[in-house]
C-alpha cells in the first residue's frame, strides 16, 4: 500500500485544490438558482426540442431537482471529467516519462502492484472529489434554505457522476499503462468526455446524433435523468465495462511492456 | 567458459551478476548483440563504453525495464524478467540523472523507498547513511544540487544493504569532490562485500576504483579484463643515452627477442618499448654507462581510447571466440536435454 499512500500524498494539492474550486463553484451555482428560475422557466416554457436540449425547458428550472440535474449534474460534469483524466494521467504517464516509475521499479515492486496500487489511488481520489463535488451542492441548498433535496437524494447522481469519471480516468489510464504514451491517452479520453458531453446534449435534435452519443459514456451517465428516475441497472452495468475491459487489457500488456527508459 | 554457461543454464550460483548471449534491437536498429559477460561476487566492474555503445540498454535488462530478445541475465542466481521482484531483492540501482519525487523531503524519500525494499530498515540505518553523505534529511528534494540529488539517489540504492549495486553513469554532471567521496564510498561497499557494475563512457571517473572493465562498442563485449591485464597491455617507453648503444641492443635482443622495439633516434641515443617485464632490461643497463634515463608507461586512457576507437583488436577476440563457442556448446546441450525429455 506504499504507493497508493504516496501517490496520494504526493498529488494531495491538486486533489485539494480540484475539490475547493468545484466546492466554491457548485456553491456559487445553487446560489443563481432563485434568480435564474423564474427568468429561465418562462423564457424556456415554448423552446423547440432541439433548444430545450442545450437550455432544459421550463420544468427544470422549475425545481430544485431540475437544475441540479441541469447545472450540476450536466454542466459541471464537464470539469469533473476534465479533473478525472488530468488526475489520472498525473499518476501514472507523468512518473513514467519522468523516470519515477524506474526508480520505483528498480525495488522489488511487481508491476501488477504497481499498476493497482496506482488505480486505486485514482479510484479513492475520485471518491473524494465527487463528495465534495455534491457536498458544494448541497451545502449551497443550505444557504439557500432550500430543503426539496436530501442528502441522501444525492447519492444516486454522485454515484453516476463516480462512474463516469471513473470510466473515462480508467480509459486515460489504461492507454497510458499498455502504450506509456500520454497524449494518446489525453487525447482519447478527452475526445470520449467532450464529444459525448456535447452529443448527448444535442441527442434529441437528431436521431443520428442520439446513435453517435451511444458511443461514448457521457450517454450512460444521465440518461434517463438520474435525479429524477433513479439510476439505471443497465447503465451502471455498461459504465462497469468500460471501466473494467480497458484495465482488463492494459494490465498484462503493462506487465510485459519495455518500460521508457528515457 | 563452457562451466560458467551450463552453470548458467542450470542456475547454479557462480557469480552475482551473469549475462548470457543478450540481444535487443529497436525497431531496426541492434542496440546490443550477443552480450556475455559474468560478475564474481565483491568486486567493482567497470562498463566502458562511447555513448551509445548499449550500456544503458544492457543495465536496462538487467534490472528487468525492458525484454532482451533473446538471452539470460541473472541476478545471484534469480533470472531476471519485467516481474521477477525476486531478482531485484537484493540489488539497488542508481539511474544517471536519477528522478525523485521533488514533492518530498530527503527523509520522506528514504522512508518511502526502505517500505520499497521489502525489508525491515529501521530509522538508525537511514540517520546514520545521511550522516555519512552529509544530507540535510528535512531539505526538500526540489531545492537539492545535482551533487546531493544524486547522494539521495545512492541512498535509496543502499537501503536494506544490497548485495549487488547497479551505476549507470553515476557521476555524470558531479563535481570532482562528490565524484571523490562517492567512490570512497564505493570502496567501502566492496570491502563489505557488495558487488558495484558501474556504467560510464568517461575512463578517468571510475579507472582508480574498478578491479575489472568490460568494454562494450556498437552493442557488442570487445573485451573484457582486470585491471592487472590492462597494465601489461599498456607498453613501458624507456629513453636514455650513451655511448654503448650497439652493446645495449644486443643485450635487449638477447633477454627479449622480439618483444622490445628499439629506435634509435640519435647515434647516442636510445629509445625502447617494452610490452614485458622491466627488470631483465635494467640487468642489461646495469653493466653499461647510461644517462638521461627516463622510463614512462601508456596510460590506460589510451588503451580505452584504441577499445573506442576499434583500433584494438582484443582479447579478446580470443576469450569471445571461446564464449561464443561455449554459448553455442551450452545451446545444443539445452536442446539434446530437450530433446532426450521428449
Amino acid at each position: 500500500m506504499h504507493i497508493f499512500a504516496k501517490t496520494l500524498k504526493t498529488k494531495r494539492l491538486m486533489l485539494f485544490f480540484w475539490c475547493f474550486i468545484v466546492f466554491i463553484v457548485n456553491l456559487a451555482l445553487i446560489q443563481l438558482f432563485p434568480s435564474l428560475k423564474e427568468a429561465f422557466a418562462s423564457l424556456t416554457a415554448n423552446l423547440p426540442p432541439s433548444l430545450e436540449a442545450w437550455f432544459g425547458n421550463g420544468l427544470i428550472w422549475d425545481s430544485m431537482k431540475g437544475y441540479i440535474g441541469m447545472e450540476i449534474m450536466n454542466q459541471m460534469s464537464l470539469v469533473a471529467m476534465i479533473f478525472a483524466i488530468l488526475f489520472s494521467l498525473s499518476i501514472f504517464a507523468k512518473e513514467e516519462q519522468s523516470g519515477l516509475m524506474l526508480t520505483q521499479l528498480a525495488k522489488p515492486i511487481s508491476r501488477k502492484s504497481y499498476f493497482w496500487q496506482k488505480y486505486f489511488a485514482l479510484v479513492f481520489a475520485l471518491v473524494i472529489f465527487v463528495i465534495v463535488f455534491y457536498a458544494g451542492a448541497y451545502a449551497g441548498m443550505l444557504i439557500l434554505g432550500d430543503t426539496s433535496l436530501s442528502l441522501l437524494d444525492l447519492w444516486q447522481p454522485a454515484i453516476a457522476t463516480f462512474l463516469l469519471c471513473l470510466s473515462l480516468s480508467s480509459i486515460a489510464f489504461s492507454i497510458t499503462a499498455a502504450t506509456a504514451s500520454e497524449s494518446l491517452a489525453g487525447f482519447v479520453s478527452a475526445f470520449l468526455g467532450i464529444v459525448g458531453y456535447f452529443l448527448s446534449s444535442m441527442s434529441s435534435t437528431a436521431p443520428v446524433i442520439d446513435t453517435l452519443s451511444r458511443f461514448t459514456p457521457f450517454y450512460y451517465y444521465n440518461t434517463p435523468n438520474v435525479l429524477e428516475q433513479g439510476l439505471d441497472l443497465k447503465n451502471i452495468l455498461i459504465l462497469l465495462a468500460i471501466i473494467i475491459i480497458p484495465l482488463i487489457l492494459s494490465l498484462p500488456i503493462f506487465a510485459r511492456r519495455d518500460l521508457k527508459t528515457r | 567458459m563452457k562451466v560458467v554457461y551450463n552453470n548458467l543454464i542450470m542456475g547454479i550460483k557462480v557469480n552475482d551478476i551473469q549475462v548470457a548471449d543478450l540481444t535487443k534491437s529497436f525497431g531496426n536498429t541492434k542496440a546490443i548483440s550477443d552480450v556475455f559477460f559474468n560478475i564474481s561476487p565483491a568486486s567493482i566492474t567497470g562498463f566502458l563504453g562511447p555513448n551509445g555503445a548499449g550500456k544503458s540498454t544492457t543495465i536496462n535488462i538487467l534490472l528487468g525495464f525492458i525484454k532482451a530478445a533473446h538471452g539470460i541475465a541473472k541476478l545471484s542466481g534469480d533470472k531476471v524478467s519485467c516481474n521477477n521482484i525476486k531478482a531485484l531483492k537484493d540489488v539497488g540501482f542508481v539511474a544517471s540523472n536519477p528522478t525523485l519525487d521533488n514533492n518530498l523531503t530527503v527523509k520522506q524519500e528514504l522512508k518511502y523507498f526502505a517500505k520499497l525494499t521489502g525489508k525491515k530498515i529501521d530509522q538508525k540505518q537511514i540517520t546514520s547513511l545521511s550522516h555519512k553523505f552529509k544530507l540535510d534529511l528535512k531539505a526538500k528534494i526540489d531545492n537539492l544540487s545535482n551533487g546531493n540529488h544524486q547522494k539521495v539517489a545512492l541512498l535509496i540504492a543502499l537501503l536494506g544493504k544490497p548485495k549487488i549495486l547497479i551505476l549507470d553513469e553515476p557521476t555524470n554532471g558531479l563535481d570532482p569532490l562528490v565524484v571523490a567521496e562517492f567512490k570512497r564510498r564505493l570502496f567501502d561497499l566492496r570491502r563489505t562485500g557488495t558487488t558495484v557494475f558501474i556504467s560510464s563512457h568517461i575512463l578517468s571517473d571510475i579507472e582508480d576504483i574498478c578491479d575489472n572493465f568490460i568494454f562494450i562498442r556498437s552493442g557488442k563485449i570487445i573485451a573484457h579484463k582486470s585491471k592487472s591485464d590492462l597494465k601489461k597491455l599498456s607498453p613501458t617507453i624507456i629513453s636514455l643515452t650513451s655511448d654503448h648503444v650497439s652493446d645495449i641492443i644486443f643485450g635487449i635482443k638477447s633477454a627479449y627477442g622480439d618483444k622490445a622495439t628499439i629506435t634509435v633516434p640519435e647515434e647516442t641515443k636510445l629509445q625502447i618499448t617494452l610490452t614485458d617485464a622491466i627488470n631483465p632490461l635494467l640487468k642489461v643497463l646495469a653493466k653499461f654507462t647510461v644517462s638521461n634515463l627516463q622510463i614512462t608507461s601508456e596510460s590506460l586512457q589510451s588503451i580505452f581510447m584504441n577499445y573506442y576507437k576499434g583500433t584494438e583488436t582484443p582479447q579478446e577476440d580470443d576469450d569471445i571466440a571461446q564464449a561464443h563457442f561455449a554459448l553455442a556448446e551450452g545451446k545444443k546441450a539445452l536442446k539434446s536435454t530437450k530433446k532426450d525429455k521428449k
